[in-house]
């Protein structure tokens, strides 16, 4: 019987596709609003919502709430621990990737 | 709510997501309003009319630059861009990039210079530097639009270039060294240029992207 490799683990939080475009975005941008996300994920709006929360509660992303002009605006932000656990995991995501090939 | 909108996340799995194609869209859609090339306009606009009337005049140019332009900018992106696509930070690195990558072209088209006219000509010559003002402007700012085709992925970015090489040439060409008027021509060429590619992407960004009703979470 072939010796399986033991993978190593995966972030789950970040392994989501959702929250790993979201992650992916705010990575490049610094920081962005909810309608930005939406524009750019295609995500629906409970769908951006759900993992947005998530992401906040891992500590990857800060979320600002605030209003301009008497609209509400939401504010999203990439903690370094958020950096930090994207950039681990697209490194072990390639190890993982090229174990397979 | 479900707006009908597909999730494209549900059939995905990680490793089908093009992230480096997906961050450079993120990059670029904060270019495709276009008021990137309107701001330059105005600053490149602003510095030929100053350099034209006079280089003591630089001084106001700057200012102006530095306090007004900034402003404009921002007012128009939160009433054009950020209803239409919504708000994404201006990555501070770029700036700082976009100037480093302008010098390190600058110091490069320096040394070339002095190389072929220490070859060809004479280094003290300061008719020959004067003549070569306008292409060194075009050199330097070739790598700034460059550098900014590069991170966003926009094609217009790369005309630019080509233009601002071309534009500095043809300048240093038909300089008469006797001034610098030249570089005060060439700031106005592209001026003209950045106004006709920013204003044609604005017309066609809001055309594209009509203001969005929706609520935030």
């Amino acid at each position: 019987m072939p010796e399986l490799e033991p993978f190593p683990d995966l972030d789950r939080i970040v392994h989501e596709p959702g929250r790993l475009m979201i992650l992916a975005i705010l990575n490049a941008v610094g920081e962005a609003d909810f309608l930005f996300l939406i524009q750019q994920t295609d995500l629906t709006r409970g769908n951006l919502s759900s993992h947005t929360t998530k992401l906040e509660k891992a500590g990857y992303i800060e979320i600002e709430k605030s209003f301009r002009e008497k609209v509400p605006r939401t504010v999203y932000r990439l903690t370094a621990v958020g950096r930090s656990a994207l950039l681990t995991y697209r490194s072990r995501m390639g190890d993982v990737l090229a174990a397979m090939s | 709510m479900q707006t009908g909108r597909h999730d494209r996340s549900e059939n995905l799995v990680p490793d089908q997501l093009d992230l480096s194609t997906l961050e450079k869209q993120a990059r670029a859609a904060g270019h495709r309003d276009g008021l990137t090339e309107l701001n330059a306009a105005g600053v490149f606009f602003l510095f030929a009319l100053t350099w034209l009337a006079g280089p003591e005049f630089v001084g106001i140019a700057a200012i102006g630059s530095i306090m007004l332009f900034p402003r404009l900018v921002a007012r128009a992106k939160q009433r054009i861009t950020y209803r239409r696509i919504g708000y994404s930070a201006d990555v501070a690195e770029d700036s700082k990039d976009t100037a480093r990558g302008m010098l390190v072209f600058l110091a490069g088209a320096v040394l070339l210079m002095a190389a072929a006219v220490w070859l060809f000509g004479d280094i003290t010559s300061v008719e020959d530097w004067r003549r070569a003002a306008p292409l060194l402007a075009g050199l330097a700012f070739t790598g700034g639009f460059w550098f900014t085709a590069d991170k966003s992925g926009l094609f217009r970015f790369r005309l630019l270039a080509v233009a601002s090489i071309t534009v500095g040439v043809a300048t240093w060409a038909l300089s008469d060294g006797r001034d610098y008027d030249s570089v005060g021509f060439y700031l106005l060429i592209m001026g003209v240029l950045l106004l006709c590619t920013g204003s044609a992407a604005l017309v066609g960004f809001m055309r594209r992207h009509p203001i969005q009703d929706i609520e935030h979470a």
